[in-house]
């Protein structure tokens, strides 16, 4: 821990990776609380395991056709934003049932996107961190467009706030009061994606969803009103994810799967907390 | 308060229904005076919640025509007050009496934004439903009647000149259940209410109509129905009610094999 520390101000690697920790938890706090209300933390793991053809697919163009313009960042937020207005589609009105057709992008991306990075020249070490995180690797520019794309998704929720409450509250109750549900879906998808996108980077594709939910689920089991549940999910987030990288750094554990770990205990401890409080209040 | 030109709220002329053929209304047609409390009654699968469906516009009649508060159901939509039998309800779900209440105009502002208007609304719509007070209270931790209130609240902050309620009282202990049918006719010094019900014994209590929906409808005012037999009359509604004209019994299968007045086809139900 200590000598997290001392590097914190030596190496500018750790210093990017403090800030990405930020501000992916910004993005995971606001965004997955209203994952977990609507209980659609399976549409956020549809999204994060195809973003794997993004990624894939952005590198192959890189290495083997020389698209030297097109990161897998890139290749990330459109392939995410590709499938959530294709999930957001296909999940309306019910005419497919919702768990088959994530499966389906589940494994379907996910498998594409084994195919580009087998096909894509040179060593194949990308695709553990795309798995599982590498955000010791982050770098100024990346730092730059999560923090474009955290901007983006705290301007769209806070105009959108009462529209998306309404809607997670009842669909059809706020359909039947004029709210255009197919256009306010539709971008809640693509916040789905954005947000899951901003993850991949700090956790990994296996691990983003974690991220988005267990700090919001935690939250929603301390607080009793939506904005809140934002504001101590982002808390929370940050929280894990700093002490997450500073706990796995002496020993060299991966930070990712280290942070995921805390977040899973913390929202433990909002469990137990959730029910002591609820029994003292009963007794 | 707006109300229709000529005190009829609900006009539902020769509707009849089908889904893939299989007709759920038959020759539907009946009229609803404004300020009146009327009980939907009839067998599961009658056509009740079909009927609400329609006067709601997100199902259109495959013949005749609906006017509701002198428009269509689509264009008056944002005028009708839905309440749904239970809202599908997450015991956590983050948000507070004011916040569910505001719901009701949350298509009214850009972006749904409330401003001092809308606060003033919601204040005055749970004080109507005797939740005055409850602002702050967190949804989750409600009675099953006193989240229906909340609902009903949030109708009414929305400016709903008609309600439209499916099973208002399906979740509520007996004893709240009374009191909320008493709000429901306090209600109607201002608005239309329309309620699906299973509870005939309240029903004959406090509505001014019952409409029997099964396949085919009747409505009828309150003081013409026999009481007595109202049990035997949930079997099989039409069979056992008094109508204006004296004490006639009505022949279910006659009017289930009546022509379409719509359609004019005079084939047998279901063919058409």
């Amino acid at each position: 821990m200590l000598s997290f520390f001392q590097d914190l101000l030596a190496y500018p690697f750790l210093r990017n990776a403090v800030l990405a920790a930020v501000l992916a938890s910004v993005a995971a706090g606001l965004t997955g609380s209203l994952v977990v209300v609507r209980r659609s933390t399976y549409l956020a793991g549809a999204v994060s395991h195809s973003v794997l053809a993004g990624l894939g697919l952005a590198r192959l163009l890189q290495r083997r056709f020389g698209f030297d313009g097109l990161t897998p960042m890139m290749g990330a937020v459109l392939v995410a934003a590709a499938v959530a207005v294709l999930l957001a589609r296909l999940t309306r009105r019910g005419e497919h049932r919702t768990d088959t057709v994530l499966s389906a992008v589940w494994t379907g991306g996910m498998a594409l996107g084994v195919l580009f990075v087998a096909a894509t020249p040179g060593y194949q070490d990308d695709l553990m961190s795309y798995l599982f995180g590498s955000i010791l690797l982050v770098s100024g520019e990346d730092l730059a467009w999560m923090a474009a794309m955290d901007g983006l998704i705290l301007g769209v929720i806070a105009l959108c706030y009462n529209r998306f409450l309404a809607i997670a509250f009842n669909e059809e109750l706020a359909r039947l009061r004029g709210v255009n549900t197919a256009l306010y879906e539709l971008v809640y998808h693509l916040l789905t994606a954005l947000t899951v996108v901003l993850l991949v980077r700090v956790a990994g594709i296996v691990l983003a969803v974690a991220l988005l939910t267990l700090p919001a689920a935690a939250a929603g089991l301390l607080t009793r009103r939506l904005d809140r549940m934002m504001a101590v999910a982002v808390g929370l987030g940050i929280g894990v994810s700093l002490l997450g990288l500073a706990v796995s750094y002496g020993p060299g554990w991966p930070p990712g799967a280290t942070i995921v770990e805390l977040a899973v205990v913390v929202y433990l401890l909002a469990s137990g907390f959730h029910r002591w409080r609820r029994g003292a209040s009963h007794a | 308060m707006p109300m229709a030109k000529n005190g009829t709220v609900i006009e539902v002329r020769d509707v009849c229904f089908a889904y893939n053929g299989q007709e759920v209304l038959h020759n539907v047609s009946f009229q609803i005076a404004a300020q009146a409390l009327v009980a939907v009654v009839g067998p599961n699968g009658g056509g009740k919640t079909t009927l609400l469906k329609l006067l709601l516009g997100e199902l259109s009649p495959r013949y005749g025509s609906i006017r509701i508060l002198d428009g269509t159901p689509e264009g008056v939509r944002t005028r009708i007050g839905y309440v749904p039998q239970a809202v599908p309800f997450d015991p956590r779900f983050p948000v507070s009496v004011r916040e569910a209440v505001l719901m009701g105009r949350v298509a009214k502002n850009r972006f749904g934004r409330y401003g001092r208007a809308d606060h003033e609304a919601a204040r005055g719509a749970l004080e109507r439903v005797g939740l005055g007070g409850f602002e702050k209270r967190a949804f989750a931790e409600l009675s099953g009647g006193e989240r229906q209130r909340v609902l009903i609240a949030q109708a009414l902050a929305g400016g709903s000149e008609l309600l439209l309620l499916d099973e208002p009282v399906a979740n509520v202990d007996p004893e709240h259940t009374s009191l909320l049918y008493e709000m429901f006719k306090a209600l109607t010094a201002e608005v239309t209410v329309m309620m699906v019900s299973h509870n005939l014994s309240v029903v004959t209590g406090h509505a001014t109509h019952v409409l029997c929906i099964n396949r085919t409808a009747g409505l009828h005012a309150i003081g013409d129905v026999a009481s007595a037999t109202f049990n035997e009359a949930f079997g099989g509604c039409l069979t056992a009610i008094r109508h204006d004209a004296g004490c006639h019994v009505m022949d279910p299968t006659a009017a289930l094999h009546a022509p379409h007045q719509g359609c004019g086809c005079g084939k047998e139900p279901g063919s058409c």
